[in-house]
């Protein structure tokens, strides 16, 4: 309740005697700031006020004593409150204080402190005296700290975190919004109440006490390192928090202002990235599969699963970027999985799996399928992909070798009913010839002889034609069965045939290392056709494309579905091999004509017999880029064609 | 001695046998066809020279089979195997049966003909061995006991010494039965004689398990 000292003025010499003394108290009081006053009680019309009341508003003295001067030039906010409370202290109390602002002759306000003491004549308050202390300094700063206060609490509140301030002895002095919603608390539940209930065990008598070891003791403090706190709601569940303490000293003493924040999700992708990883690592260790993390923008691979061991490097020395990968896949394979990654993974976001060739220490190739797929938090571009590869090296062996059984034993198969068909066919074809040869061998010794007997002759002769339509007979039958008496017929997409005898022959496409393009007109309507014979003839000349690029590098093979301008739909097999010699080109479809050596040339006769049967027709073409394209035209469905 | 030859053609094509049978007409051979291995082996037995043009592959009896049975039945006719599809494992076990020729249908005449002609005359030489046998093995069967017995012990090379002392019979004995058993025998020599209990098998192992 003292002035502030620098408002002191320099005191005057010390008074004597009661009437100096009491002047000289008049003196003393007159050079503070501090204003005597007497007026009458009920209408507060001074009738004295100390000199210095002049510095303070402005006015001159004659003015306070007007009429009405201290109810007018009470601050018009505080009027109402002011009277109020006058006229009820006036008729209670003996002595009170309040404080008003009044409206200085510049117009600006002074906010007094006023002490009254009252003085009754006859139980009614007859004069009041008392002194008004300008307080318009401590009211700045208040109004100031209010102000500041008010934003603090506003930053506070609008804060993303849940934030608790609590007192040095755990009782929670404030808390915001965000706490009360966090913990599931009402609004002023918390507050009075314990930190111990909303954060368990975690603030530590450290936290609390040991106020002013670092002056000012101001500074985020978390609870326990990184480990996130558990923290408790109103309905007992918990979940982890980051908790971070600030220690602030006040005139109340210590604050701590503890901010909370919700981490279960950070957690939890945590604890799923560490299980996902460490489900890489299992799958790592239990199955052959090796896992990459690739990150994208930097082309850096981290590997998970002993792959250094697996591909006979010395440990960590298998590539850990994308580009030292690609030195070690076989180049053949470079770009298809490097178009694979990129259009799949990087461009479409999309999972891809494939098989490559990857080369160990001993610069031996392993074969990978390997799965990729990119990594995204949602809508954001990915900035990883997994691939997990397993090592089919064994499975690829197993099957080639497989396949190469089957190979062996088809061919094995088709010598053999090749030579039980050869045998029937002899057989059966040199029965007649053997007869017709015999009569006529006869014939002509008949007709040696000195008298010809010409009716026997005659009867060698009728036995020969006979004999010779037996043959053509026998010829005729064998034709018939091997296009198949009666095949079925049915409605069917060609499209889907090709892409089933594709499907069928992708691992022996696969194995010669043959490029398999695909070129289907969608759409197309369906044709009348038996399905397993048709299927035939496509594989026939899938098998005759491989052929013709055995042993060449550069291999590919396109699949045809279209239709001809008449309506007609066509399916063609190109290769990248020798082409065909233009004169094969005439004689391509007749039976036992190969090119190739130990060909039986029946493939083509065959599938020529199977189309012609569909009326349709088998079509070659020696392409002038290397190369051959065989295919075969099946006309349109009847009804189509109305 | 001389007598004609008889083709026996086999074959259940019938158009295949009527033209073989015709041909081999053509050619002055004396010839009999059968549909089937069953239908030659009714017939009798031919007692003259000749040969079996057989198919290999025939419905019911096979000309294999056909060619075991006439072994079995101790007139084993040369045999001329035609086919129209013949294969490596068939054809040596024809041969291995005593064919004379493996002929692939359609076959040249000629080649049938000298195949032909090659199993009359395997036949004739087979048939004239079974004569002489024949005449052999009744001369022995003239021998008495005792002459068959020193005609045994002496083909093998003993003395008439040895023989008299297997016998248990004096030299002098043994020398009258060597010179009956020799006449009987129609042997002019001691190499007459064994060359005869060669053809005849006769063995001193023979006579004394008898």
């Amino acid at each position: 309740m003292t002035a502030p000292k620098d408002t002191l003025t320099p005191a005057p010499p010390a008074p004597s005697g009661p009437v100096e003394r009491a002047f000289g108290f008049k003196r003393l009081l007159e050079a503070t700031q501090i204003v005597q006053w007497e007026a009458d009680a009920q209408t507060r019309d001074f009738t004295y006020v100390g000199s210095q009341a002049e510095r303070l508003l402005g006015y001159p003295l004659a003015r306070w004593l007007e009429p009405a001067f201290w109810r007018t030039h009470l601050h018009p906010d505080d009027l109402e409150r002011v009277l109020r409370f006058r006229e009820e202290a006036l008729r209670e109390h003996e002595a009170y204080e309040f404080e008003y602002r009044m409206v200085a002759a510049g117009g600006q306000s002074v906010w007094f402190h006023d002490v009254v003491a009252v003085q009754r004549l006859d139980g009614v308050a007859a004069v009041i005296r008392g002194f008004l202390i300008d307080v318009s300094k401590r009211k700045r700063a208040e109004a100031t700290a209010r102000a500041s206060a008010a934003r603090v609490r506003q930053l506070i509140e609008q804060a993303p975190d849940a934030i608790i301030a609590a007192r040095a002895n755990g009782q929670i002095a404030f808390v915001n919004h965000q706490a009360e919603h966090l913990f599931g608390y009402q609004s002023g539940e918390l507050v009075g109440g314990q930190i111990e209930r909303v954060l368990p065990g975690q603030l530590t008598r450290q936290h609390l006490e040991v106020p002013g070891e670092q002056p000012g003791a101001v500074g985020p403090m978390t609870v326990d390192g990184s480990e996130p706190a558990t923290a408790r709601c109103a309905d007992g569940r918990t979940f982890p928090a980051a908790v971070n303490i600030g220690r602030l000293e006040t005139d109340e003493g210590l604050v701590v202002v503890t901010t909370v924040r919700d981490v279960s999700r950070e957690v939890e992708a945590e604890q799923a990235l560490r299980q996902s990883e460490e489900r890489f690592r299992m799958a790592a260790t239990l199955g052959a599969d090796i896992i990459a993390e690739v990150n994208i923008l930097t082309g850096g691979v981290v590997w998970f699963g002993n792959v250094d061991e697996a591909m006979g490097f010395e440990r960590g020395a298998f590539p850990r970027t994308m580009d030292g990968l690609r030195e070690q896949l076989h180049p053949d394979d470079r770009r298809r999985v490097r178009r694979a990654i990129a259009r799949d993974v990087f461009e479409r976001w999309q999972a891809v799996s494939f098989e490559c060739r990857m080369r160990a220490q001993d610069r031996s190739y392993r074969h990978w399928t390997v799965r990729a797929a990119p990594r995204s938090d949602g809508d954001s571009r990915p900035k990883t992909f997994v691939g997990v590869c397993s090592d089919v090296t064994e499975q690829i062996v197993a099957r080639a070798e497989a396949l190469q059984h089957r190979d062996a034993l088809a061919h094995v198969a088709r010598v053999s009913s090749l030579g039980e068909l050869t045998g029937a066919v002899a057989h059966e074809l040199n029965q007649p010839l053997a007869a017709i040869l015999s009569n006529a061998q006869a014939a002509v010794r008949l007709l040696d002889r000195a008298a010809p007997d010409l009716r026997q002759v005659g009867e060698v002769l009728h036995d020969i034609v006979a004999d010779d339509r037996r043959a053509s007979a026998i010829i005729q039958r064998l034709r018939e069965m091997m296009r198949g008496e009666s095949p079925s017929r049915e409605r069917i997409d060609l499209c889907a045939v090709v892409r089933e005898v594709r499907e069928i022959m992708r691992s022996g496409l696969s194995m010669r290392g043959i490029a398999v393009l695909s070129e289907f007109t969608s759409d197309l309507s369906a044709v009348v056709a038996d399905r397993i014979q048709i299927e035939q003839v496509v594989v026939n000349l899938v098998t005759n494309a491989m052929q013709a690029m055995e042993g060449l590098s550069e291999a590919r093979l396109t699949f045809r579905v279209f239709q001809r301008g008449d309506g007609w739909q066509v399916v063609t097999v190109s290769d990248t091999g020798r082409g065909i010699a233009p004169p094969m080109l005439a004689t391509m479809f007749d039976p036992f004509n190969s090119s190739r050596e130990g060909g039986l040339g029946m493939g083509l006769s065959i599938s020529r017999s199977i189309i012609e049967a569909h009326d349709g027709e088998m079509q070659a073409e020696h392409l002038s880029t290397g190369g051959a394209t065989v295919g075969f035209a099946l006309p349109p469905a009847r009804d189509d064609r109305r | 001695m001389m007598e004609e030859p008889t083709v026996f053609v086999v074959d259940d094509d019938p158009s295949v046998r009527r033209s073989v049978v015709r041909l081999l007409e053509s050619a002055g051979l004396r010839v009999e066809g059968f549909p089937s291995g069953e239908a030659f082996l009714e017939r009798e037995t031919p007692r003259g020279p000749g040969c079996v043009v057989l198919d290999v592959r025939m419905s019911g009896m096979s000309g294999l089979e056909l060619q075991r049975r006439l072994h079995a039945t101790g007139r084993p006719m040369a045999i001329v195997f035609i086919t129209g599809h013949g294969d490596v494992p068939m054809s040596v076990a024809a041969m291995k049966g005593g064919a004379v020729d493996f002929l692939l249908k359609p076959f040249d005449d000629e080649a049938l003909l000298a195949a032909i002609d090659r199993a009359i005359g395997r036949d004739r030489g087979w048939l004239h061995e079974q004569q002489e046998l024949g005449v052999l093995r009744a001369r022995f069967a003239r021998l008495t006991p005792r002459e068959q017995q020193v005609f045994a012990l002496v083909t093998t090379g003993m003395l008439n010494k040895q023989v008299a002392a297997r016998l248990g019979t004096s030299e002098k004995t043994i020398k009258v039965h060597r010179g009956r058993t020799m006449a009987k025998m129609e042997a002019g020599s001691l190499a007459d004689l064994v060359r005869h209990a060669e053809r005849l098998q006769v063995t001193a192992w023979n006579l004394d398990s008898k």
